[in-house]
């Protein structure tokens, strides 16, 4: 009994003092020394200011990235932010009583107050949710329930609800489904004389009102409106009591006053006649405008007048297609304002715009005129909200809060910018990064003498807080020399190769350069041939590194691949943009012949170091890219051992193609490339029935791996099987593709394979029956780590594969070695045939992954550390030597000294591991690691709606000195040292003769 | 044994007969005295007495006290050489066990490059 208890000490001891080496935690004062964090919100797309009373002035955002933020109206900085899950997008936003935001979301199911001070959720109300419909809420101007709180009423489709605005209790709900089966209510008013009128289309044969009782949702009356013609049912917008509605063929608007009583009066103007031109395409405009509706006509947008008393149209004005117009806006009590923003004359390319604020009565005349210039890279404004405010003069200001077309987030204020946000950060799509350049000029000697009088100064004040010495202020000003040192934001490569630049790809098609010192942004460029071109909308794909300078570095840039795609409905064929990494401008831009839907980048670079890469098309053509002769001869030379796979996720399928001759008569150049047929060699096709896919991963193209050996403590090698034309494929069965809870353990399951990509073999299958996805991974040298989910003993579990060779050099002894007779280090194919050792182990997991990868350094040397994007937005670092399979309960005494830790049922999670440490990165993405110069470090860049970046080194920075390492002190020291050796040498000489002398 | 190597020492010759009889001293240590003499207490007899005998006195004993003080360090010294000689063999089978010596296929393979893959492969799931 007593010697297990000792056993058990022993082995946690152990395990303490394993554990112990792999814990790097930060300390306090190191927080933001070489981390960056930064929280952004998404594109706007509601928009509520507060700004009455004596409160701080502030906005309420909703975005389309599911977030809720509320944002000082004088900086743009966030006050909170709460964040939604997946899939609960925002639908409506407003504020009560000054006190609580309301929102609406997940298509009107979800109704939250949050305490406007603080973002604090006060209530949250679950509606029952209404299929496939734009839910809206309106905010009463009366009291339902006499709880001294005007109340609100929340409706989607059928159902129409009215909640307390103080607890979020349902007073009355109204199905109209019940009614009638086809009745889908778009608008709800409430007439002056409190009754309540919801308008809506049934089916296509006409409009339907109802009229509801407001105190207890009894329905009145529904009185549905026959018209001879089929209504177009998308949108439907109410001016003072009167209904407007397109027909489905585009010719005529409807009109329809509704009257308490009953009757109502129709009437149909035709379109072209209120435009006096043939009309193409037409549509009503969602804005909301006071007596009047907007239209999209021909690309225009025309504003039409509505005559409440007759139903009569008429035109207010026309605009391009590029205008914006905001929701009318009460400043006192008939005046409803207007902002329209415009491109002034010479277009929105250069960033000028007017904005004009009407009021809806005196539309002719502007209560303001302002030319405001953004910079050129935020492009057009697509989203403008305005708020008005008292002068000192008793008149009304306006400011107004436009979203560009980069995402971006301006407030505009008597013709400036007050503040901008930069948004589109919260979408980025993929990302890369790019050396700096090298430095060139030497610095003036004055900069030196200054720089060189700040680094002793610095250096003193380090040692005085070395020597607790330093004063209060001095502690600070240390602090602030380590957070601000103009050594980490310098725009040229260092040595130890921390200093970068991080290139993202952001959804709105902006390609921004971070500095990877202090997170600021170097240059920022809206790709011109991404961007939405008469009508058609382009799509942002994917960004790769195209030319990257070794040899030239000193006279030529790097230069990024930015491919997208147009989204038209018939038309989906590639662009192709070059931009350089320095100057951040597009160098150039191609529209490619046919949609792209592979890019693989080849191992191959030309003469002038641009990387060739290979684009497969809908129809399995390949085409190589840089279209230069010097790059076809270098492809022909290589094309015979040049392989790519599809995975077909749906098919269940994956399919190896080999490249075959040229295709003829196809002229190439910048649009085609060279063009070559290709032909399948292999496939794996998954039993549909039992397996889909879930996850494929592949090893990184630019990892370094130093060693293809692992010695073991008793002296014996194993051999990774380092073979990089390896994919891990995991499937699951039907059932558990959905999330978790629609299958039973017994319909759960999940398969992993190893599948070499060449000949299509696979070389290792192993199945974990009861476990469903999702499933993520991460390929790495030779081994695989995977996450998933165990249905019988609902845990996460992961699991690792490790891969090693077995018969490489099995017989060679150490002479052949030592002369050198091997072949260890030479070429190996495919299609040889491998015999390779699996092993594998599986441990329980805490959370659950949003994302997966590895750090990544520049030799291969240091020990890895996986890194996990946690479900609370954080990033867990994981020494790769818990999931080694060699461990044992009880390692033996060579075991322990090769550093294997025994094992245990769990991945053990240490606060320490955090390498996120206070912050979170809200809605995490993805985790892109790229290797320092310096060996012992890896940069990590984390991205989701928040970014955030620090530097990791998995087995400590045993290659340099601490960044607080005090050189002051050192060299004090050794001064002090030969002084002392000089002044006792005297003292000895001296000594001496008198001793000679005596 | 130990005289014939002390002579040889001293004169590099395995033996020698000296002829002339002139000088007793120098041929005299080499041979033992004859029965009944005494040479030590001729000697004494024959120098001068009192100062400086006790002179000779505390010379000897210096020198006597000398060499008991360097004893050990010559001894280590000795200690020292004969484990130079045998500190090679000593040294490589000390190595040898601690595991330092490249003599396992482990030592060789570690520097060695991974190989590289003759095919190149890429691909994957398509763009939506």
């Amino acid at each position: 009994m007593n010697l297990q208890v000792l056993q058990q000490t022993a082995l946690g001891v152990l395990i303490l003092c394993s554990i112990w080496i792999c814990c790097d935690a930060l300390y306090e004062d190191q927080v933001g020394v070489w981390d960056w964090h930064q929280q952004y919100i998404g594109k706007v797309k509601h928009a509520v200011f507060q700004t009455q009373g004596s409160g701080r002035k502030r906005v309420i955002v909703g975005t389309e990235e599911d977030a809720i933020a509320s944002l000082n109206l004088r900086t743009g900085e966030v006050y909170w932010r709460r964040v939604l899950g997946e899939g609960d997008s925002v639908n409506a936003l407003d504020i009560i009583n000054g006190k609580y935001v309301i929102s609406l979301s997940k298509d009107g199911s979800n109704v939250r107050a949050w305490h406007l001070p603080d973002g604090a959720l006060v209530w949250e109300s679950l509606l029952l949710p209404s299929m496939g419909s734009v839910a809206s809420l309106l905010v009463l101007p009366v009291d339902i329930n006499n709880d001294r709180m005007n109340d609100m009423l929340i409706f989607s489709g059928s159902m129409l609800y009215a909640l307390s605005c103080h607890d979020g209790g349902i007073i009355w709900k109204a199905d109209l489904q019940a009614l009638r089966e086809d009745l889908v209510i778009k608008k709800v008013s409430l007439s002056s004389d409190g009754t309540l009128f919801g308008v809506g289309f049934s089916d296509v044969s006409g409009l339907v009102i109802v009229e509801i009782d407001l105190r207890f949702g009894h329905i009145r009356k529904i009185n549905p409106v026959g018209i001879s013609k089929a209504l177009d049912t998308k949108e439907l917008m109410l001016v003072n009591g009167v209904a407007v509605a397109l027909d489905a063929a585009f010719t005529t608007v409807v009109t329809a006053l509704i009257k308490t009583g009953g009757d109502v009066k129709i009437v149909e103007t035709l379109l072209s006649d209120l435009v006096s031109a043939e009309v193409k395409s037409a549509q009503i405009l969602s804005t909301t405008l006071e007596g009047a509706v907007a239209f999209q006509v021909n690309g225009k947008v025309v504003v039409v007048k509505v005559d409440s008393a007759t139903g009569q149209l008429d035109v207010l004005e026309v605009f391009e297609s590029s205008v914006v117009l905001s929701n009318s806006l009460n400043v006192v009590e008939s005046k409803h304002a207007t902002a329209i923003v415009e491109p002034t004359e010479d277009g929105g390319s250069i960033g000028k715009f007017s904005l004009r604020v009407v009021y809806a009565n005196s539309w002719s005349v502007d209560a303001a005129k302002d030319s405001v210039s953004l910079e050129s890279h935020r492009g057009l404004i697509r989203k403008v909200f305005l708020n008005a405010y008292l002068r000192t003069d008793r008149s009304y200001g306006f400011r107004a809060l436009v979203v560009g077309e980069d995402d971006s987030l301006s407030l505009l204020q008597q013709g400036e910018v007050v503040w901008t946000r930069e948004d589109g950060l919260a979408s980025i799509i993929d990302t890369w990064t790019s050396e700096l350049p090298l430095e060139r000029d030497r610095h003036p000697v004055s900069e030196v003498e200054h720089d060189l009088a700040d680094w002793l100064r610095g250096h003193w004040l380090k040692l005085k807080a070395t020597l607790f010495l330093a004063s209060a202020e001095e502690l600070a000003a240390v602090q602030a020399l380590r957070l601000h040192s103009s050594d980490k934001t310098k725009m040229a490569r260092d040595h130890n190769g921390f200093r970068k630049l991080l290139i993202v790809l952001t959804k709105a098609g902006k390609v921004i350069a971070l500095h990877t010192g202090d997170g600021r942004i170097v240059w920022s460029v809206l790709l011109p041939s991404l961007r939405a071109e008469s009508g058609i909308s382009k799509v942002p794909l994917k960004l790769m590194p195209w030319q990257v300078p070794h040899q030239h570095a000193l006279d030529e840039n790097p230069v990024v691949l930015v491919v997208g795609r147009s989204k038209g409905i018939s038309d989906s064929t590639g662009i192709l943009s070059w931009v350089d990494v320095y100057k951040g401008k597009e160098l150039r831009s191609s529209k490619l012949n046919f949609p792209v839907k592979l890019m693989i980048p080849l191992p191959f670079t030309d003469t002038s170091e641009q990387r060739l890469h290979l684009f497969i098309d809908d129809k399995q053509k390949a085409h190589v890219f840089p279209a230069t002769e010097e790059s076809l001869s270098l492809f022909l030379k290589h094309k015979a051992n040049v392989v790519y796979h599809i995975v077909d996720k749906e098919k269940g399928t994956i399919v190896g193609y080999t490249i075959k001759n040229m295709v003829d008569g196809i002229t190439e150049g910048e649009t085609d490339g060279h063009v070559f047929h290709t032909e399948p060699i292999w496939s794996v096709i998954f039993p549909s029935e039992t397996e889909v896919i879930s996850t494929v991963v592949t090893r990184r193209p630019d990892e370094a791996v130093h060693t293809q050996s692992k010695i073991l403590g008793s002296r014996d090698v194993l051999y990774k099987y380092l073979n990089k034309n390896m994919i891990f494929v995991a499937t699951v069965t039907p059932k558990a593709a959905q999330h978790i809870g629609s299958a039973t353990p017994e319909e759960a399951g999940l398969v992993a394979y190893l599948i070499d990509t060449v000949t299509g073999r696979v070389l290792h299958r192993v199945s974990h029956p009861f476990m469903q996805g999702p499933v993520h991974a991460v390929f790495n040298e030779n081994w695989v780590v995977y996450h998933y989910f165990n249905l019988k003993m609902y845990r996460y579990e992961m699991s690792v594969i490790e891969i090693y060779d077995q018969n490489r050099m099995g017989d060679k002894g150490v002479l052949q070695l030592m002369l050198g007779r091997h072949n260890a280090s030479s070429p190996v194919s495919s299609y040889s045939i491998p015999s390779i050792e699996v092993k594998t182990q599986t441990y329980f997991f805490t959370f659950s992954v949003k994302a997966m990868t590895v750090t990544s350094t520049a030799r291969g040397i240091t020990g890895k550390h996986i890194l996990v994007g946690t479900v609370n937005d954080q990033v867990l670092a994981l020494d790769k030597r818990f999931f080694d399979p060699r461990r044992t309960v009880s390692p033996s005494q060579a075991e322990r000294e090769e550093g294997i830790i025994p094992l245990t049922d769990a991945i053990p999670i240490f606060p320490q591991s955090y390498i996120t440490h206070v912050h979170q990165v809200e809605g995490l993405r993805g985790i892109l690691t790229v290797p320092a110069r310096l060996e012992s470090t890896s940069l990590v860049f984390t991205y989701g709606l928040d970014l955030f970046f620090t530097r990791t080194a998995p087995s400590r920075t045993y290659d340099s000195l601490t960044e607080d390492f005090s050189y002051a002190l050192l060299l004090i020291t050794i001064v002090a040292l030969i002084i002392g050796i000089v002044v006792t040498w005297i003292l000895s000489e001296r000594k001496e003769l008198g001793e000679k002398w005596k | 044994m130990e005289r014939s190597s002390a002579r040889g020492a001293s004169g590099g010759r395995k033996w020698a007969v000296e002829l002339c009889d002139s000088a007793p001293s120098s041929s005299i240590r080499d041979v033992p005295d004859p029965l009944g003499y005494s040479r030590t207490s001729l000697e004494l007899e024959e120098s001068a007495p009192g100062k400086a005998k006790k002179e000779i006195d505390a010379n000897f004993k210096q020198a006597k006290a000398w060499e008991t003080a360097q004893a050990p360090f010559k001894n280590l010294f000795m200690i020292g050489f004969m484990m130079w000689m045998a500190g090679l063999g000593l040294g490589l089978w000390k190595l040898n066990s601690l595991g330092l010596l490249p003599t396992h296929a482990s030592d060789w393979v570690s520097t060695l490059a991974p190989p590289t893959n003759v095919e190149f492969s890429g691909g994957g799931v398509p763009l939506s």
